[in-house]
């Protein structure tokens, strides 16, 4: 019997692929999403408590573990963070710390407060600040792109669909995949020369 | 994602080349936002079923915690009472009727009174009292096992008829036969107290009464008081 509920609820750990560390920061990785489900799940708690001691509502304690875990997974990408045998998810908390006193910062909370908050200053901060001034203009600039080509790298580049199943799912007027490279690559010029012009309007 | 650098030609520029890096640094962050929201709708779905899952377990514990208590109150009032202690319990096995000869005119003259008899009692009166017990010892009826009439008759034999009183009441309470046995033995224990006027009126009542089994017992009782 208490195999049976054991086994009820051991349907519901989302780590049971992961048992180990490096298995899972193998997963994360690739972002593998049953990895980082389960690094979530492992750091919501904590997040939770962060989110609550540093004053924030309640209703942020998704946005500032979502936000926490795309920067956790930069970090992995670019070398940032290395595995040494730790459980990932003690950075990922770590992370989550700073993000919520950003966050509080940015609400304009009064400066009182923030005193009584010990705040770590990331060195890759401003990394990340760029990958998400990036990010932001690139929405921005696919707003100004128009149709089609805003949906033709959309499909691409965002949604990561592979040209055949644009093509076979007529997502665009497209019929063939050749002829849909040819039209992104098209607009991907533009879109570049956008950011361009971007750039040099803002003196960056 | 596709490779960013088949859009560099030997045509492009610096300044195009950092606009590339820019747009594709931008489309690396959307991309790992879109998976991370996705992971996070997953994660709240988990977090959902985990809670109902979590709140079913509970309610199916309370529910066996509040039959329990149940099944555990019903045990204790379907509980038989206790059996009375082991010595009481002897003294509950059936009396042995009396095996009595007809006395001598002699022996009812010396026959010492029945053991621990009011010693005020008149020997006649105590003779009496000797031979209704007998004879009620001998016809126990329905009352064969019961618990408070046989400590009754020993009370009486003990001569403690205050105490068979009390004995007497519980079984006037049951009513019906319980109450009829109950008149008879009070008789008993008037006549054992000396009280014979009271216990005459008593006999006298008895006797009269047609359905009373101790009837034929009573005129008896009642001819004995006479003499």
């Amino acid at each position: 019997m208490a195999n049976s509920i054991f086994g009820w609820f051991s349907k519901e750990d989302p780590c049971r692929r992961f048992l180990s560390n490096e298995q899972l920061f193998d997963g994360l990785v690739c972002r593998d999403s049953a990895a980082i489900v389960c690094v979530q799940d492992k750091a919501f708690g904590s997040v939770r408590n962060i989110v609550r001691k540093t004053g924030l509502p309640s209703e942020m304690v998704v946005e500032v573990l979502n936000k926490s875990t795309v920067i956790f997974l930069q970090k992995i990408a670019d070398g940032s963070y290395q595995f040494y045998g730790n459980a990932p998810v003690t950075f990922l908390v770590e992370i989550a710390r700073n993000v919520a006193l950003t966050a509080l910062r940015d609400k304009k909370k009064s400066f009182d407060t923030l005193d009584n908050h010990l705040y770590i200053a990331d060195a890759s901060t401003a990394e990340n600040d760029r990958h998400q001034e990036a990010a932001d203009l690139v929405r921005l600039l696919l707003a100004g792109l128009g149709e089609p080509c805003g949906l033709i790298i959309r499909l691409q580049h965002i949604d990561g669909m592979s040209d055949e199943e644009v093509v076979n799912q007529k997502l665009t007027k497209y019929s063939t995949p050749d002829s849909l490279k040819m039209k992104r690559r098209d607009c991907m010029k533009k879109l570049t020369k956008l950011a361009q012009q971007w750039k040099i309007s803002n003196n960056i | 994602m596709e490779n960013f650098e088949q859009y560099i030609t030997p045509e492009t520029n610096e300044a195009e080349q950092d606009a590339l890096n820019l747009v594709q640094l931008g489309f690396e962050k959307i991309q790992l936002e879109k998976k991370v929201d996705e992971a996070s709708v997953l994660l709240q779905e988990l977090q959902r079923r985990r809670k109902r899952k979590y709140m079913i377990v509970l309610i199916a514990g309370l529910l066996v915690a509040v039959g329990f208590v149940f099944w555990l109150l019903g045990r204790k009032e379907n509980k038989p009472s206790v059996p009375p202690p082991v010595e009481e319990q002897k003294v509950q096995s059936p009396l042995q009727p009396v095996a009595e000869r007809p006395l001598t005119t002699k022996e009812k003259v010396e026959k010492p009174l029945v053991r621990g008899v009011n010693p005020d009692l008149d020997p006649d009166s105590a003779r009496l009292l000797n031979d209704l017990l007998g004879e009620t010892v001998n016809n126990p009826g329905a009352f064969q096992t019961n618990y408070d009439w046989g400590k009754c008759i020993q009370l009486l034999r003990a001569g403690k008829p205050k105490e068979a009183k009390l004995l007497i009441f519980q079984l006037e309470k049951r009513g019906g036969s319980s109450a009829q046995e109950a008149g008879w033995l009070l008789g008993l224990t008037l006549l054992a107290e000396g009280k014979t006027d009271k216990a005459k009126v008593i006999f006298e009542d008895i006797s009269q009464s047609e359905a009373h089994p101790r009837r034929a017992a009573s005129k008896k009782a009642l001819v004995g008081i006479d003499q």
